[in-house]
Order: structure tokens, then C-alpha cells, then sequence
């Protein structure tokens, strides 16, 4: 049997753990550079606040009710990831990490037991340990596990954990789910199958294999499958190393001038270096680009890249900074308001498994300031310690204030992850 | 040849999940003498890893940093400016040191549960008087203090 937990408005719910006092009060979550909601509490949702208004529209609403607002954090919402997929494998035998709020597990170690009593268990330890709240759907197939967890999410009185013990408890409830709701179908399909008469999850299941081929493609013919109970695939286990990593941001406002996209870039140079040798690994192609909003089709656009790389794989922030500034020079072209730059990483792999160049011996001063870099920002905040490119002087000599970095006036503490800015309790 | 001498070495065992490396410590057992393997060589195999989060934290996945503002605890050893390791895995009994929720605030109390009567939150500092939480007040453990790190420099 599968497990497929679910976290309930994981964005909101993280940061309510370290900030109880708006736990019954509107909330949402921002999206990079403050754009938009992607993250609405039960309350917010009541109020009328869909997923993706943006934030000058709900202006109104969130003076008038009073509505908490948070940027998006990042690094305490994996964090905090990390810490309800470590209470989940206590209770399972694999489990495969789906997106940042969801996994899937494999229950056959604990096929004896009683698995609505042995979700509700690892419902209740994943509440108490990491104080986040989920929904927990037991079925045979991972599409039926995600139904179940549908339906224990619109049904309270489950306790929000409900399992199809076999296919006749699963059928009972893909009657009354209609067919967009089910993993895997999107409003096309579901558009195309009522259509043909299929408007329940049921309907879906019943159809000959052959026609939903026909209909949709083979993913439509394996969800089909899966709702008849016939498993099509298994957890996807392997973390895959990552064949290209990107680094790019938004702008919150719109850079003209070459120094500020020189330091913008350097950063995600960094950042992406950063990243690199935290999962040590080293990349041979990096490639710098920018372009202009998309959105503003009054403005002149714009969208250009360059790329260079090194013999030997590197996560040397110094070197990757250098080439990324280099090809920023070369691309520049001034006249536009350029909405979006970044640095994409390929050519990648483990750092113990390059090939040394003949021409280039192993340079350990690097890998030594790198390592002390690491562990200077790791202590004291990120960008303690930078190149000094990431930075912008003004003619005078003193610091610009970077106004392309990205918009997060609402942004809580990193609870989790900074010694400084850790949750305060009143002795 | 010198008479060999053993010590008992401990293995603590591996430091707990994480992408820090740990502390080492290197222990000999004994003098070697010169060319000639010991028996000891084996307990030398691994360093001995002293890592104090292995001391300190039960349930990495619930444990958490939370620092104190505040003197009303001094009696239980923790002064205004501390950090204190927290594990919300841990049940809360009579007499536990907790971090709570009381009406939206987050505090650090002396948890008191008395048979037949409502709990309380105690300060261990004569200057503050106890809090009974009443019936229906908006009340939850938010976890329990098992450290207090008090650096002195």
C-alpha cells in the first residue's frame, strides 16, 4: 500500500509555528519579489483571496481584515521539508520525496497493522514534532492515494486520514470525485473526457485502456490503470543529480546600468557556486543571461546570453564570478530596462569524480578559501563574506543600496537556520 | 617490551544526521611499541567523535534553537540571552521547563500540573507570581526545554 502525505497550506503553516500569534488570523504567503499570493491560509481563502492575486489588488482586504503577510522563505520552508520527511520515514519502509509538501509511501513493512490507525499515528508525531498539520490518503496505487487523500482533506470527520482498504472502498469514492480532480488530468483532458460522457473519477476508471490511449496518451492510460487498482510504476527513489542548476531572479526594479547587472549577476555567480559545492559538486559550462519583462511590450526588448567554461569542473566562486562578469561585458547593451538576469550551471558532476586537466594542477588555496568562505556565511547570514563584485560602489565610495535585489519587505526570521535569528521565548 | 596498557575507549557511535562534519578527536590506547602491531590498534580504528549535539539532541527532526529574553527562569539556570534547546517530541510532565503558547505569546515557563486542579505556568524567580491557565484559554506546549547554552564569553 501508498501513503501519500500531504502538508495543509505548508507555506502559511511554517511560518504560524514560529509566529502562533496569527494562528487563527488571515494569511498568506508572498511570491518572489512580493508579487503575488501562492500561499493562502483557510481564512485567507474565506475572505475571498484567490492563488495568485497580486499584492496592489489585495491592498484593501488585507487593511480592512487585518491580514498577516509574509514574503517567501525559502530556507525555512525546506528546512522545515526536511524535518516532516524525517518523522515520515520513521513510518515508512521508502519514501519518495514528491515537491517541497508532499511525499509518497511505500507502507508494505506495516501491511499487518491497521494503516488508517498507522496514518493517524504519523499524522499526530508529524504535528507534534515539527507542528505542521497533514493529510494522509492510503490506497493501493499512487492515483488512488491521492484520491484518498482528496477525500480525507473535504471530510473532517476522517480526521483527515482515510484509506480504500480495497478497490470497492476506492470505487465508492471515485463516484462522487469528479474527473479534473483526479492526479494526472488536467482541465483539457477533463474537458475532452466530459465530453465523451466520462465525468466522474469512476467513469474514468471504467474506460477501456485502449481508448483512453487513444484519447489522451499513455499517462492518460496509465492513470486509468491506477484507478482500477493496477500499479504503473513504483517510488521514484534517486535523487537525480541535477544536469544544469539555474540561478536567476526578477528584478524588483528594472537595472539600466551595467554596474548594477554586473553585481546582480555576480551574485547568482556566487549563489550558484554556492549550491554547487554544498552538494559537491563542480560544473565546466556556465552561461550568463538577461532580458528585458516580456510583459512591458512598449519597451524595447531584449534577450541575450553568453556562455563560457573551464577545463576542469569548478565551484570556485572567485573563477565563476570572473568569467560571469566577463560575459556581461560582452553582452551589454544599453538602452533597455532588463527585468530578469541569471547564471545557469551545466556540465555538471560530483566534485571527488573530475578529471584533473593536464594543464591545470588541483588547487587547494582555492578549495581552502572556498571552504572558509563557506563556513564564515554559514555562521553569520549568508553574503557575510562575498566577492566584491556582488556589491555596487557608488562615484562617491559608499555602498549603493541594491535596488535589483529582489523586493521581500515582508520577510520572517530564518528560524531554523541562523543563530541570530532564532524564535524568541519570554523568561 | 614494555607491559602494554589498555584504556576502554567508548564508541558513541556516528554523529547524528547532518552535513557538518563532526569534531575529532583522536584517542591513542597506548604506547606502541615500534613495528610491532597491538592488539589495541583495533579500538583506535575510528576517531572518537565527540560531538555534543549527539549530547544534546534526541529527535533531530524535532528539535529546535529558541532563545530567551527575560530573568523570571534564573533559578533553573537560564539567564536573559540564552539559547535553549527545545525538543517537542518529548510529553510535557509536572515540573517540565517548557516553551508555551499563552494567548499568542511564546514563553518560557515551569510547567505545573496539579491532580484535580488547572494547570499552571511557574517562574523559577520569587519575584513572579504563577499563572493558572484557565478553562477554554488560548494554551498549548510548544516544547520542552531539555538545554540551556550559556556561553560565558
Amino acid at each position: 500500500m501508498y501513503a501519500l502525505v500531504d502538508c495543509n497550506n505548508f507555506y502559511v503553516s511554517c511560518e504560524r509555528v514560529f509566529d502562533p500569534c496569527f494562528r487563527r488570523v488571515p494569511t498568506i504567503v508572498l511570491s518572489n519579489n512580493d508579487g503575488c499570493a501562492i500561499a493562502r491560509s483557510q481564512e485567507a481563502t474565506d475572505l475571498g483571496i484567490k492563488m495568485g492575486d497580486p499584492l496592489f489588488e489585495l491592498r484593501p482586504l488585507i487593511d480592512r481584515h487585518g491580514i498577516q503577510v509574509r514574503s517567501f522563505n525559502y530556507t525555512l520552508y525546506a528546512s522545515m521539508s526536511h524535518r516532516v520527511q524525517q518523522v515520515l520515514q520513521l513510518h515508512a519502509g521508502d519514501v519518495e520525496i514528491y515537491s517541497i509538501d508532499e511525499a509518497f509511501l511505500d507502507l508494505s513493512p506495516f501491511m499487518a497493522s491497521d494503516l488508517k490507525g498507522h496514518g493517524l499515528r504519523m499524522k499526530a508525531q508529524v504535528q507534534q514534532w515539527t507542528g505542521i498539520p497533514v493529510g494522509v490518503g492510503i490506497a493501493h496505487t499512487k492515483t488512488l492515494a491521492k484520491a484518498a487523500n482528496h477525500w480525507a482533506k473535504k471530510h473532517p470527520d476522517t480526521g483527515q486520514v482515510h484509506c480504500f482498504r480495497n478497490q470497492d472502498e476506492a470505487d465508492d469514492v471515485l463516484r462522487q470525485q469528479p474527473v479534473d480532480d483526479v492526479w494526472g488530468i488536467g482541465p483539457r483532458w477533463a474537458a475532452k473526457l466530459e465530453a465523451h460522457g466520462i465525468k466522474t473519477a469512476y467513469d474514468l476508471s471504467r474506460m477501456p485502456t485502449a481508448d483512453a490511449r487513444k484519447l489522451m496518451n499513455v499517462v492518460g492510460e496509465r492513470t486509468v490503470r491506477e484507478l482500477r487498482g493496477e500499479r504503473c510504476g513504483s517510488l521514484d527513489l534517486e535523487a537525480t543529480t541535477a544536469k544544469s542548476l539555474v540561478r536567476s531572479r526578477s528584478f524588483g526594479n528594472p537595472v539600466t546600468e551595467r554596474a548594477e547587472m554586473e553585481a546582480a549577476v555576480a551574485t547568482y555567480a556566487a549563489r550558484a557556486c554556492d549550491k554547487l559545492r554544498h552538494r559537491g559538486l563542480v560544473a565546466s559550462t556556465f552561461t550568463v543571461f538577461m532580458q528585458t519583462s516580456r510583459f512591458r511590450t512598449n519597451e524595447p526588448q531584449r534577450s541575450a546570453s553568453a556562455g563560457f567554461s573551464v577545463t576542469v569542473g569548478t565551484s570556485d566562486t572567485l573563477r565563476v564570478t570572473a568569467g560571469a562578469l566577463a560575459a556581461v561585458r560582452s553582452l551589454w547593451a544599453p538602452g533597455y530596462r532588463y527585468a530578469k538576469a541569471g547564471i545557469m550551471a551545466a556540465g555538471i558532476e560530483q566534485a571527488d569524480h573530475r578529471q584533473p586537466g593536464l594543464f591545470e594542477p588541483a588547487n587547494p588555496r582555492s578549495d581552502q578559501l572556498m571552504a572558509a568562505m563557506d563556513t564564515i556565511n554559514r555562521r553569520h547570514g549568508r553574503d557575510t563574506v562575498r566577492v566584491a563584485a556582488a556589491t555596487l560602489r557608488s562615484k562617491q565610495g559608499g555602498w549603493k543600496k541594491e535596488n535589483w535585489k529582489m523586493k521581500q519587505d515582508h520577510h520572517s526570521p530564518q528560524f531554523t537556520t541562523n543563530w541570530s535569528e532564532l524564535m524568541l521565548a519570554v523568561a | 617490551m614494555a607491559p602494554l596498557t589498555f584504556q576502554h575507549i567508548y564508541i558513541l557511535g556516528p554523529a547524528g544526521r547532518s552535513t557538518k562534519p563532526p569534531l575529532h578527536h583522536p584517542l591513542f590506547a597506548c604506547a606502541v611499541a615500534a613495528g610491532f602491531p597491538t592488539p589495541a590498534d583495533d579500538y583506535v580504528e575510528q576517531e572518537l567523535d565527540l560531538d555534543l549535539r549527539e549530547h544534546l539532541i534526541h529527535h533531530p527532526a524535532a528539535t529546535f534553537y529558541v532563545r530567551a529574553q527575560g530573568d523570571s527562569m534564573r533559578g533553573v539556570g537560564i539567564f536573559s540571552g540564552d539559547r535553549l534547546v527545545v525538543d517537542r517530541a518529548l510529553t510535557a510532565a509536572d515540573g517540565s521547563v517548557i516553551i508555551a503558547v499563552l494567548d499568542g505569546q511564546v514563553v518560557c515557563k515551569t510547567l505545573r500540573l496539579r491532580t484535580g486542579g488547572q494547570p499552571a505556568l511557574e517562574a523559577a524567580n520569587p519575584t513572579y507570581r504563577p499563572i493558572v491557565i484557565e478553562e477554554g484559554q488560548d494554551f498549548e506546549v510548544w516544547g520542552v526545554v531539555t538545554a540551556v547554552v550559556h556561553t560565558l564569553t
